[in-house]
């Protein structure tokens, strides 16, 4: 068993970093309120799960809403969502075909792969919750499929074969083998160090992450971050320049600092900002934190900022993406989902 | 008067309206006619007596007394005569007024004023006296009760209140407060509670819990804080949270949360010392909008048990009294050697996934080559070849026992074979080995045949494997009296929060099918939710297994006490439970002392804990063992016994009279080691933890209970707030008065004398 994730997150966990500090207390008021906030969340997205436990012909908002339950404490079979876990882990078992691709009955024009990803991870973290034999099968294919559609350049691509790479499409990855390797399923060594090299090839020396290559964009370099942290390489040196410049893009409802991709930035964000911890996360969590706060609707629900990309046509109609998103987003503060604790 | 009359059963409120009673008859009937029949009786008996040979006629004349007044006596009781109340009594609805009488009540309110020396206690008597009238106005309308509190009631008389000079307590039971008056008016109607205090709740139920207890009373709770526009300066640690064990060459980290007030943007030093040596410093920019944390490190050099101590230079505006939550103790023990441990879990459950990489993080904590901890889960195991199988697990005892902790999570059978079973019984009861079992839904330990389960702490319920909770009505862990002072089971280290952290943790949705703990065992947590026919369910437990220990954890989502807090609770859980379970072999080379808690208060008992070793680190088997206490002004010895269950052990319990950093020294000659421990013993430590008045829970207290927060000098307009008023009320009350142990005794007396005299005289 290969066991790289592992062996790298321990070697950097148990070494005084600058990062990975202790940061201020959140203030129990606070948490209360985004308490508060996530149940009303959740309860939107019970009340628009179909008969058949999903929420879209898209797998991404699917997992998405699987994950944001499961980031709240909540399991199947188990307590106040016991049901709406359970059908949404039939749905998603009756959509994988032999090869381990969850397939969608709509894809959103980019081929299958963040939808992959983001289920993989989804039914990783189920299965420590639900020892079924089943998601168990499940997640070994499907960890299979990702490893098997690694470009040669360590990066991964829209569709489920070797081609070239983006590191939008591998961050998702990286994050469903790190849940997966948490799981204890095995994940090649070179499949681990592939993917570092190509992170890092994707990254500008003075700070920030490029899309296919070294630039610098926000939602990209957040990706950077958050892939190298989980990759177990918390003190790499690309890190810290690049949290610098993230800490510089303006936190606001809408695309300002190009910030088009908006919950795919701040989920990267927040998760990056509080795998660094200290500083980073103490000046970050709190401003994004008032704004979710600010804009969630009355029935729970999120819309997406104007200006910004992620329409109905990628991410599916209703408002099931936006509001798992920020639930997400604020379930950082609840230390529940292993893949991404520290 | 009122003893004897309550001694022959009249009480309540024929006693008090003693005046208004009336005298009855059961059966008047037989009374009268008992009356009537008197006559001729005496006659009969006077005329029976002067038959009698007696010595004299006088004493024929008290014969005849005495027989008469026995018929008397029967007569009435046979007649049944009973007091009688029928009156009308205007109940009036309670008011109850709690005032904080506690250290914290003694801090300054405001030294910037003239009166700067008038104390919290000083300035809400004082408006009491003010108000004098607005309580006799009160008292008129109301059955009011006034109390001052600190860990109990004491009763007020109106008049007293200003000039009451109780001395103040040491604690802060505000919830217990508010409960005990709402429950002790429970047939009345209660028009409301006052509360006069700084909010300090520093024992007892949660205020929340109090506020909820009164709301469903209907008494509302008005809260008076007793506060100025002042805020005290002060800087103060509230939490130092540490590895208890660790290995030379471990990188030490000493959390610590700081707090302030006042005194934003002040720069200071948090100081991290072992003895007067420094080890660590941090810098810290003073901000009281949130609990600071600051991480304080140092590298593990020398065997042996150190108090560390973490200290804050006092501000200049910092008051005298709150100087001493400057500093805070830290205890950390350093041995040459890992403890090894072994983990088997069924599945990558949660539990298992955050534990796995929280041991990784443990420098104390290895596997038996020095590696991270050997952990080996079922699932993947499965998939591998019968060689690796094989070669994975330890297969004889004396591999088993090279570790010092085996933790089992939900294992089958197949993983855990009758050979494994047997080996690891046996590593257990006679090597020594510790062992945890976490409990899960699959197999462990209902799968498990009775020789295996016969080594857990608690007794299964047969054909059950786990109780599930309603959806709506999850599980809640109740902390038991002994687990309330466990190692494993100390999440904060000073009692009051660590009670309220077990208080906190989330629900859960399952727990293991047990039914009882095994004769012996100690019971750290129950399922209060679950009753059987032997009482609650326990949910986690300990007991020796011959040389071993073992903890029966009877819930599968540990992993739910991560919420907000991430592994703080989650992992001092684990790691203080791996660390009390784990054989004691490593320990065995130089004597320790330690106390529990570090810092207590003067007055609060402490216990300690001494191992005692030989210089060839063999335990020693002496049934006592001394230590001394050695104080600022006072020196004295100390007795421990020794724990039966393990050599080398001893305890004694100890209660610090005066304040200040004492040293306990262990010094027993012969070649032997040393050893010594520092304990803190401080004035109310918990009352100047947070010395600031806290309104926000006075705040929460007073809306959820459905009353108000009211200031000290709105005090008069309480009447117009409260509702309920008197109402009328018809009593009815009847007390027997011939069936007590007073007429028992005069009609047997004067029977028995009249008897006596005849026999004495020869009389038949």
């Amino acid at each position: 068993m290969s066991c790289a994730l592992l062996l790298a997150s321990v070697v950097c966990i148990t070494t005084k970093s600058v990062f990975a500090q202790p940061a201020a207390e959140v203030d129990p008021a606070v948490l209360e309120e985004v308490t508060a906030s996530v149940d009303r969340s959740l309860a939107y997205l019970a009340k628009h799960q179909r008969a058949d436990g999903s929420w879209d012909g898209n797998n991404a908002p699917n997992a998405l809403a699987m994950l944001a339950f499961m980031g709240r404490g909540h399991i199947p079979g188990r307590g106040k969502y016991r049901d709406v876990l359970r059908k949404v882990k039939q749905y998603t078992l009756a959509r994988q075909n032999d090869d381990g691709l969850f397939v969608p009955e709509r894809n959103a024009g980019s081929g299958p792969m963040y939808q992959q990803a983001l289920t993989t991870l989804a039914v990783a973290e189920m299965y420590g919750v639900d020892p079924d034999d089943d998601l168990e099968e499940a997640l070994r294919d499907a960890v299979q499929l990702i490893v098997n559609s690694q470009s040669h350049n360590g990066g991964w691509r829209y569709q489920p074969r070797p081609g070239d790479s983006d590191l939008s499409v591998t961050v998702m990855q990286i994050v469903a083998l790190r849940a997966a390797n948490n799981a204890a399923i095995a994940v090649p060594e070179e499949t681990i160090e592939d993917a570092v090299t190509y992170v890092r090839s994707c990254a500008r020396q003075n700070g920030g992450f490029g899309y296919q290559g070294p630039s610098r964009t926000p939602p990209m370099s957040a990706a950077g971050v958050v892939s190298l942290q989980l990759l177990g390489h918390y003190d790499d040196p690309l890190l810290e320049p690049t949290l610098d410049y993230l800490s510089n893009v303006p936190v606001q409802w809408g695309n300002s600092g190009g910030v088009n991709w908006y919950y795919y930035f701040h989920y990267y964000a927040m998760q990056a900002n509080y795998q660094a911890g200290g500083v980073y996360w103490d000046d970050w969590h709190p401003r994004v934190r008032k704004m979710l706060l600010r804009e969630q609707h009355d029935d729970g629900s999120w819309s997406v900022p104007p200006g910004t990309s992620e329409g109905e046509g990628t991410v599916g109609v209703n408002r099931v993406y936006y509001t798992s998103m920020a639930t997400l987003i604020l379930e950082v503060y609840m230390h529940y989902l292993p893949a991404y604790q520290r | 008067m009122t003893w004897f009359l309550q001694s022959i059963g009249i009480e309540g409120e024929v006693l008090e309206h003693l005046d208004q009673a009336q005298l009855a008859f059961q059966r008047p009937v037989v009374l009268w006619f008992g009356v009537l029949l008197l006559i001729p009786v005496a006659y009969l008996i006077w005329r029976r007596q002067q038959n009698l040979d007696t010595p004299s006629p006088r004493f024929r004349l008290i014969l005849n007394i005495a027989r008469v007044f026995v018929t008397v006596v029967i007569l009435l009781i046979l007649s049944g005569p009973y007091l009688r109340l029928d009156m009308t009594v205007q109940r009036k609805p309670v008011l109850a007024i709690l005032l904080d009488n506690t250290q914290s009540m003694q801090l300054p309110i405001d030294p910037t004023t003239t009166t700067h020396s008038q104390t919290r206690f000083a300035r809400a008597q004082e408006a009491l006296a003010d108000g004098l009238e607005t309580l006799e106005e009160l008292a008129e309308d109301y059955a009011l009760r006034v109390f001052e509190f600190s860990d109990g009631l004491q009763p007020l008389a109106i008049d007293d209140i200003a000039s009451a000079e109780t001395k103040p307590g040491n604690s802060s039971f505000i919830g217990e407060a508010i409960q005990q008056v709402v429950d002790d008016a429970a047939a009345e109607s209660i028009a409301g509670v006052v509360l006069i205090s700084d909010g300090q709740n520093t024992g007892g139920p949660s205020v929340s819990e109090a506020a909820h207890f009164a709301a469903a009373a209907d008494a509302a709770v008005f809260a008076i804080p007793v506060d100025s526009n002042y805020s005290l300066g002060d800087v103060s640690i509230v939490d130092v949270d540490t590895s208890a064990l660790v290995t030379v060459g471990d990188t030490v980290r000493v959390n610590v949360a700081v707090e302030s007030t006042e005194l934003d943007g002040e720069s200071i030093t948090v100081e991290l010392k072992d003895g007067e040596r420094l080890l660590d410093t941090e810098q810290v920019v003073l901000d009281s909008t949130h609990p600071q944390r600051i991480e304080l490190t140092f590298e593990a050099e020398k065997v042996g048990a150190s108090y560390l101590d973490v200290n804050i230079p006092v501000l200049a505006a910092e008051p005298r009294e709150l100087h001493a939550n400057n500093v805070d103790t830290a205890f950390v023990r350093i041995t040459d050697e890992k403890l090894r441990v072994l983990v088997l879990d069924g599945h990558p459950r949660w539990d298992f996934r955050f534990l796995k990489n929280a041991l990784n993080r443990d420098g104390g904590l290895a596997g038996r080559d020095d590696n991270p901890p050997d952990v080996i889960v079922e699932t993947e195991w499965k998939r591998w070849s019968e060689q690796r199988q094989h070669d994975a697990l330890p297969q004889t005892v004396e591999e088993l026992s090279e570790y010092h902790v085996i933790v089992l999570g939900d294992v089958s059978p197949d993983l855990f074979d009758s050979s494994f079973r047997e080996t690891l019984i046996e590593a257990v009861r006679e090597k020594g080995v510790g062992l945890i079992v976490a409990a899960g839904p699959n197999a462990m330990p209902h799968r498990f045949d009775p020789d295996f389960r016969s080594i857990l702490p608690v007794r299964m319920q047969s054909g059950k494997s786990g109780v599930e909770a309603a959806a709506y009505e999850p599980f809640k862990i109740e902390l038991a009296g002994d687990g309330m002072l466990h190692d494993g089971m100390r999440l904060r280290d000073d009692d009051v929060q660590n009670r309220e952290a077990w208080d906190e943790l989330p629900e859960f949705f399952w727990c293991s099918a047990v039914q009882r703990p095994a004769a012996g065992a100690t019971v750290l947590a129950w399922n209060s939710a679950v009753e059987g026919r032997f009482g609650k369910m326990p949910l986690m437990a300990w007991h020796h297994a011959g040389e071993g220990k073992v903890i029966f954890v009877g819930t599968d989502a540990t992993w739910r006490w991560r919420l907000n807090v991430a592994d703080r609770y989650f992992y001092k859980f684990w790691g203080q439970s791996i660390r009390f379970v784990a054989r004691a072999d490593q320990l065995g080379k130089k004597s320790w002392i330690a106390v529990h808690p570090v810092q207590v208060g003067v007055g609060e008992e402490a216990e300690i804990e001494l191992w005692a070793f030989d210089e060839e680190g063999s335990p020693l088997a002496e049934r006592t063992q001394r230590i001394t206490f050695v104080g600022a002004d006072t020196t004295e010895p100390i007795k421990l016994s020794v724990d039966p269950e393990t050599p080398g052990r001893y305890t004694a319990k100890f209660t610090p009279s005066e304040a200040g950093t004492h040293r306990l020294l262990y010094q027993p000659g012969n070649g032997t080691e040393s050893a010594q421990a520092t304990i803190q013993a401080r004035l109310a430590p918990d009352e100047y933890r947070h010395p600031h008045v806290d309104r926000a829970t006075l705040e929460l207290l007073a809306s959820t209970s459905g009353g108000e927060l009211l200031e000290l000098v709105e005090f008069s307009t309480l009447p117009a707030k409260l509702s309920g008023e008197p109402h009328h009320e018809q009593i009815h009350r009847e007390v027997t008065i011939w069936d007590n142990w007073l007429i028992l005794l005069v009609l047997t007396s004067v029977y028995v004398t009249d008897i006596g005299m005849r026999r004495l005289t020869g009389l038949s």
